[in-house]
């Protein structure tokens, strides 16, 4: 029997624009297991983002309750979800989102920095040095992002959200800002890591990544319906 | 120029959609320009401006110089015979003039003003060029020695004492006995230079020939005036230096001769100085509008860096615009042009704000600042300074315009539209942040600390006690009206006037005295031990009093006695003498009943007393020696507690005694000290008022920098608070980030104040001292500005979940 590492029950999200209220999701209920590779895929405006914020503790919930490994996080402080995030949850962007003002090596040493545990420089040094070597970046460690291709700048994204061994990877259309080929290097490096252990979540509108996933997940209106809706979609 | 013209047009209405940023910029910049503009006409005026006189670097005043033993005692003296003979006969001169400065009531005029007259020889109209309004000025015939009463007036005492009438020419100025027929009305533009004082404006020119000075002293070639003035026109071919030898030689021979005979005189000599008119009328306004126009400048550029900032707000603002326009094939150049042209809108418009501003600052300049800086008359906007201007306003347009366009990337426009602008924005580096705040950092601690100096020195001469009473004191001076009296008939007189003033019920005290203690300057005579002339020679500020002096300006005796009524009555050979005085001659004991020997007299003074020194405004030792009696019909008056008499009563009074006296001159001893603070008073006012804006300024300027600087960051932030950033962490890193810009900024002003303070002091009389207590205020201000304009924008963001910041 594996274990839960997230559990959504009937999360809602509303937003009050100019007194008119928005209901971004609608009763969501997810469960994530350990080593789990899910897809979240849907239209625009679907919901896809929202769900996405509320997974990675960017945002709470109208109502509804949501589990970490077994913790409730759906009413943290926002220094509390600072705290989970650091150390549990890892994110890769569609922008990268990597900080121009530091290097590649500090770039994927933040989430280290702003953890609860306190790392050495070794252990730190350690850590970057294995991340990267596990995305084959090891010689740009010194490197400012602007400086990489969108394809090197995700893999270094992808070493920055591994560094803290989170529980969970939330993908944000990882393949959004590169070509196929980076697209589809992006991808199975994605599937690699699974297969050695990492639970993802990959949000994404392109169903052919969406597919790879071992369970796909289909939002529409706020709600998630059965897969098979995603392929008549499709 | 089509496209200039169609830019021109957009940029007028992009700029009206933005009615804020663009009122910030012109309220600022015309305000700073504006000032900036004033200080470089003043400078341009004093420094570089030629004067307003044909062949102005010919023209000299010649200076006398006193010496003892070869010691330097004194300059900018002429003893009267010696400077009619120096005009009559001397070689070097090609005209040569001479000025007697003076003031005197004018009988048939209304009111009977009393106003600043100079007496002066023909040549002076010519060597200054001075064009008349009507009639003429004096002619050859009208010279030294003719004692034709003629007078030729100034402008304005045409305009405000003679009503501007037509007949000018067939009116007459009444001088005590002698009428004036006025013969010409200078010019309005014409600009008397200020050789004997810096604000002293002669309202009538009279013939050298009538100045009050007696006949005795006519011929005394040994007492120095300074009121008198030998000026004139270097030969072609003369050097200054040929023409000092020849009248320092000249001169010295009579005044030798002449001197040899008194008990101080025997070593005594004269020496001879060519002073051009811009060294004596320019003065020491050079260095202090330089000063000023330094502080002016660093305000400048304190609000350029707040412009640059606002300008590079407004770019990030408007990248989406630029991105279109090089979507649709606008080159680099075209998209410099628009910002150049909304910078140059903008430019000129602050510069026409600040051409209004320098107007008014001109008027002002003239109204308050004579006195203390040169040729403020002569401030106008000229075609030199409105192309200069002009030339500022284009070259902060290109300034601002080359910034901006140097941050934009081209390249990377095209990537803004694809990208929905989502996290690649203009960014402006954080180089360029950081140097604008170290900038205006810099530049606020530099001025403060310069600004606080002023200021310091300023108050300690403002809080400095005076050492003598002035409040409920009336300095009252009698005019006889043209009737002659002898010695013995004006004491008989004055001791009538006293004894009715004393029964007047507002009046306490009345004191008869030449001056009160805040005079200076005004006699100046010499002090020695012996007749031989060996031992200490001191040079005190005479006064003649009575009896009630000392009690009237509360002056404390530190030993002895005062004068006695029967010793002011006889003119007993007495003195009283200050502590500075005393210490020359041993110290105040034992000075006490020493015979002193006072100038060419020839008996001895004694001392009876000697009393605590009083402390003149900006004059370092005031020796000072008082003696009975003067038959000057001046008087100080002491009114009772909350009692007050005014000038017209008090000329009823006199009047009632004797229908020719009047009131020459009425002043309130207290305001005469407060004029003597006028100087440091404005420097205070002027200096925090100059605080003040700079620390606006550049709160301001540091505030936009960091808040600007947060929300551009706030996508990072997003995304640090996505990766774990807690909002602890994210504010210690913001601030953190921030005030390290602000701790460079303090360093780089500690480093150019201790610059300043050294080249001052090693080559300038000047000195700059560094408060350490300035610059700890000064970090406080700013650092707290700077906590507040981090703590705003970033408790929105961190105060929010992040989902916030990456949107």
């Amino acid at each position: 029997m594996k274990d839960i590492k997230i559990k959504m029950t009937n999360i809602t999200k509303v937003f009050e624009i100019d007194n008119m209220e928005t209901h971004a999701l609608r009763g969501i209920d997810l469960t994530i297991k350990d080593g789990d590779y899910i897809s979240i895929s849907g239209p625009s405006g679907c919901g896809k983002s929202t769900l996405l914020s509320i997974l990675g503790l960017l945002d709470m919930p109208t109502s509804g309750s949501y589990q970490i490994e077994g913790d409730d996080v759906s009413q943290l402080s926002l220094a509390q979800s600072a705290r989970i995030r650091a150390d549990k949850i890892g994110f890769i962007f569609q922008q990268f989102n990597l900080i121009d003002e530091l290097t590649v090596f500090e770039n994927i040493a933040l989430p280290l920095r702003y953890s609860e545990q306190r790392y050495s420089k070794n252990e730190i040094k350690e850590k970057v040095e294995h991340c990267l070597n596990s995305v084959e970046m090891s010689h740009r460690a010194g490197h400012y992002p602007n400086l990489l291709s969108g394809g090197q700048q995700q893999r270094i994204a992808i070493a920055r959200s591994l560094i803290a061994n989170p529980a969970i990877l939330l993908v944000d259309e990882p393949t959004g800002n590169l070509d196929s080929k980076n697209g589809d290097a992006i991808m199975d490096m994605l599937e690699k890591l699974n297969q050695q252990g990492t639970t993802i979540c990959l949000v994404t509108h392109d169903p052919r990544y969406a597919n790879r996933a071992k369970s796909q997940y289909y939002l529409l209106d706020g709600q998630i319906k059965m897969a098979e809706l995603m392929q008549e979609a499709v | 120029m089509n496209h200039w013209l169609k830019d021109f047009r957009a940029a007028l209405y992009s700029l009206s959609k933005r009615p804020g940023f663009v009122s910030v910029v012109i309220l600022t910049l015309g305000l700073t320009l504006g000032a900036f503009i004033t200080m470089v006409t003043l400078n341009y005026t004093v420094l570089l401006k030629p004067l307003p006189y044909p062949q102005q670097n010919s023209l000299f005043v010649v200076e006398g110089e006193r010496y003892d033993k070869g010691k330097f005692l004194g300059s900018g003296m002429h003893s009267y015979a010696g400077a009619v003979d120096m005009y009559q006969k001397n070689p070097v001169l090609a005209e040569t003039v001479l000025l007697h400065y003076e003031e005197q009531m004018i009988t048939n005029l209304a009111g009977q003003p009393k106003l600043f007259t100079t007496y002066t020889t023909p040549e002076m109209f010519s060597i200054l060029g001075a064009k008349m309004a009507y009639g003429r000025n004096f002619d050859s015939k009208e010279g030294l020695g003719s004692n034709i009463p003629v007078a030729v007036i100034s402008y304005d005492t045409w305009q405000q004492n003679l009503g501007g009438r037509e007949d000018i020419l067939d009116q007459k100025l009444q001088i005590g006995n002698v009428s004036f027929n006025i013969v010409g009305v200078l010019a309005q533009n014409f600009i008397e230079p200020m050789l004997y004082q810096p604000n002293r404006q002669t309202r009538i020119w009279l013939p050298f020939d009538f100045n009050s000075r007696d006949e005795q002293t006519r011929r005394n070639w040994i007492t120095g005036f300074s009121d008198l003035k030998l000026v004139g026109k270097l030969k072609t071919g003369i050097r200054e230096l040929e023409a000092n030898q020849y009248f320092s030689t000249a001169m010295n021979e009579r005044f030798v001769e002449a001197v040899r005979a008194l008990s101080w005189g025997k070593n005594a000599s004269v020496k001879m100085t060519l002073r051009s008119f811009e060294d004596i009328i320019v003065g020491s306004s050079r260095s202090t509008s330089l000063m000023m126009l330094a502080g002016v400048f660093a305000l400048l550029l304190i609000a350029c860096a707040n412009i640059a900032n606002l300008f590079l707000s407004r770019a990030a603002e408007k990248q989406r615009q630029y991105a279109i326009q090089a979507t649709l094939g606008a080159q680099k150049f075209h998209i410099f042009r628009g910002i150049f042209i909304e910078s140059l809108v903008l430019m000129l418009a602050s510069t026409i704000l600040a051409l209004l501003l320098a107007k008014l600052s001109f008027s002002m300049l003239q109204e308050y600042g004579q006195g203390h800086l040169a040729r403020l008359n002569e401030l106008s906007l000229s075609p030199v300074i409105l192309l200069f201007s002009l030339l500022v306003a284009f070259f902060l347009a290109a300034l601002f315009g080359a910034i901006i366009s140097s941050l934009i990337d081209y390249r990377s426009l095209n990537n803004i539209l694809r990208s929905s602008g989502k996290g690649c924005g203009l960014q402006i580096s954080k180089r360029t942040r950081n140097i604008l705040i170290i900038s205006q950092v810099a530049l606020a601690g530099v001025l403060l600390s310069l600004n606080f100096t002023l200021f310091k020195s300023s108050m300690e001469v403002i809080n400095q006690p005076s050492g003598f009473a002035t409040e409920n004191i009336l300095w009252v001076d009698l005019d006889s009206g043209g009737q002659e009296f002898n010695r013995e008939e004006r004491i008989a007189f004055i001791d009538v006037m006293t004894t009715t003033l004393k029964q007047l019920p507002e009046v306490e005290l009345v004191s008869n005295a030449l001056y009160p203690p805040l005079i200076t300057n005004n006699w100046t005579s010499i002090l020695t031990e012996n007749q031989s002339g060996t031992g200490p020679k001191v040079f005190p500020n005479v006064n003649l009093v009575d009896q009630h002096y000392l009690t009237t300006f509360e002056l404390a005796l530190v030993a002895g006695r005062n004068f006695k009524p029967e010793e002011i009555r006889d003119s007993a050979k007495l003195l009283v003498i200050n502590e500075t005085v005393a210490k020359e001659f041993g110290g105040s004991s034992e000075v006490l009943g020493k015979n002193l020997y006072w100038a060419d007299k020839e008996d001895p003074y004694r001392v009876i007393g000697v009393i605590k020194d009083v402390n003149i405004p900006r004059v370092a030792q005031v020796p000072q020696m008082f003696a009975g009696r003067t038959s000057s019909m001046t008087f100080m008056i002491t009114l009772k507690p909350n009692q007050s008499i005014s000038k017209t009563s008090l000329n009823s009074v006199f009047r009632g005694l004797n229908r020719n006296l009047r009131i020459g001159s009425f002043v309130k001893v207290d305001n005469a000290y407060q004029d003597l603070l006028a100087r440091d008073i404005s420097i205070a006012v002027i200096t925090i008022a100059l605080s003040i804006l700079t620390l606006l300024l550049a709160s301001i300027g540091i505030y936009g920098v960091l808040s600007y600087s947060i929300n551009l960051r706030t996508y990072e932030l997003g995304v640090r608070m996505a990766l774990g950033g807690s909002p602890k962490a994210i504010s210690k890193l913001i601030f953190t980030d921030s005030s390290k810009p602000v701790l460079y900024g303090f360093l780089v002003s500690i480093v150019v104040l201790v610059s300043i303070s050294i080249y001052l002091s090693q080559q300038t009389d000047l000195s700059v001292s560094i408060e350490v207590s300035t610059l700890i205020v000064t970090l406080v201000l700013i650092s707290f500005t700077s906590f507040v304009a981090c703590f705003i924008p970033l408790q929105r963001i961190v105060r929010a979940h992040p989902v916030k910041a990456l949107q």
